[in-house]
């Protein structure tokens, strides 16, 4: 604090003076105090990154059909799973952990996206895509695109995706990370929330990072 | 809940064929799936009553073309999904065949599932067969 100049004067400017300062400093104080007790506060289960790391631009087709691209992810809050339609238990089970989160937030949900991201394009179409996600929330997206994308996309964000093969060549699963991938406002990789999932540590979570960005 | 009921007083009634000597099957249900969906996930408590381990050796349902038997292995951050051959019930225990862990995978549906729908499966033991009927529910 710069105060050696007000001591310089009489008492009363002196005090007057403090009491300036404090009145101004005290609550940027507590607000600086606040924001850092926001960003020390450790997830329940998950990891937030010292700092968000910025991804590069890529090309994904949405569940829309139209382009998917960073600029998407802008403005809010995004949870990003990785799967498939052809999943049988993890990715309905994941979603609807997800629906049911983001209904224990109430109106703060609203500043949250989700985002399932398809490493399966070869049975994932985006309409039949597009219904699958809907049937869990109608806000949910989705979106996939051509493996070669994909693969880039998982370098940056940190998922990765194997074609297990099968028996019978239309039946193969895909094994895939797990992982919740948290997206800031600005569209830079923020953390992880990693499984098992229940919707009220879920919720717990992401309550938390949505009110690190007020903080902010 | 009603639906349920019904779900149940048929496996009931299915039951007394009862070849799979010892084998008691309850939680059985099976997961709601969004339209369209190629796969469901089956989920049951196997108890086996008896002295000797309780193999199942395969499972059919004429709701499906194919049920397979799934073990979800999380390793590295990956989720591995495995076909086993059989399942087996230690004696005088149980098997959970539970979300995130195992499932019945129910391959191709003959029609479209929802919430109060059954499904019936068979279970083949070493001494025969016993069929199961799941209620449809909806997840979490």
């Amino acid at each position: 604090m710069r105060s050696n100049g007000v001591f310089t004067h009489g008492g009363t400017v002196r005090i007057a003076a403090i009491a300036m300062i404090a009145a101004v400093a005290l609550p940027l104080g507590m607000l600086a105090w606040r924001e850092q007790a926001e960003r020390a506060r450790p997830l329940v289960s998950g990891t937030l990154l010292p700092q968000p790391r910025a991804i590069a631009d890529f090309a994904l087709t949405g569940e829309d059909g139209k382009p998917f691209t960073r600029a998407g992810l802008l403005g809010r809050w995004t949870v990003v799973f990785v799967g498939y339609t052809h999943c049988p238990d993890v990715c309905p089970t994941t979603l609807s952990q997800l629906k049911a989160a983001k209904a224990r937030l109430g109106g703060a949900g609203a500043r949250l996206a989700v985002l399932f991201v398809s490493v399966d394009p070869e049975r994932d179409a985006p309409d039949p895509l597009g219904r699958y996600v809907r049937y869990f929330d109608k806000d949910f997206r989705a979106a996939t695109g051509p493996v070669d994308a994909l693969t880039a996309l998982g370098r940056q964000l940190g998922f990765v995706f194997v074609r297990s093969p099968a028996p019978e060549g239309e039946d193969y699963g895909i094994d895939h990370s797990a992982e919740l991938i948290l997206l800031d406002p600005k569209a830079r990789l923020a953390g992880y929330l990693t499984p098992p999932f229940r919707a009220e540590t879920l919720a717990a979570d992401l309550g938390t990072i949505l009110r690190k960005w007020v903080a902010r | 809940m009603t639906v349920r009921i019904l779900c149940g007083a048929l496996a009931l009634v299915a039951m007394p064929g009862h070849a799979c000597e010892g084998l008691e099957v309850s939680e059985a249900r099976v997961m709601e799936s969004p339209p369209g969906a190629s796969v469901l996930a089956g989920f049951a408590t196997l108890r086996n009553a008896g002295d000797a381990p309780l193999v199942i050796r395969r499972s059919d349902s004429p709701d499906f073309s194919a049920v397979e038997f799934h073990s979800l292995v999380r390793r590295d951050g990956l989720i591995r999904m495995t076909v086993d051959g059989s399942l087996t019930v230690p004696p005088h225990g149980t098997l959970a065949i539970k979300s995130g862990e195992r499932h019945l995978m129910l391959i191709r549906p003959a029609r479209d599932f929802h919430e109060g729908d059954c499904v019936s499966v068979r279970l083949h033991c070493s001494t025969g067969t016993l069929d199961v009927k799941m209620p449809v529910e909806k997840s979490g």
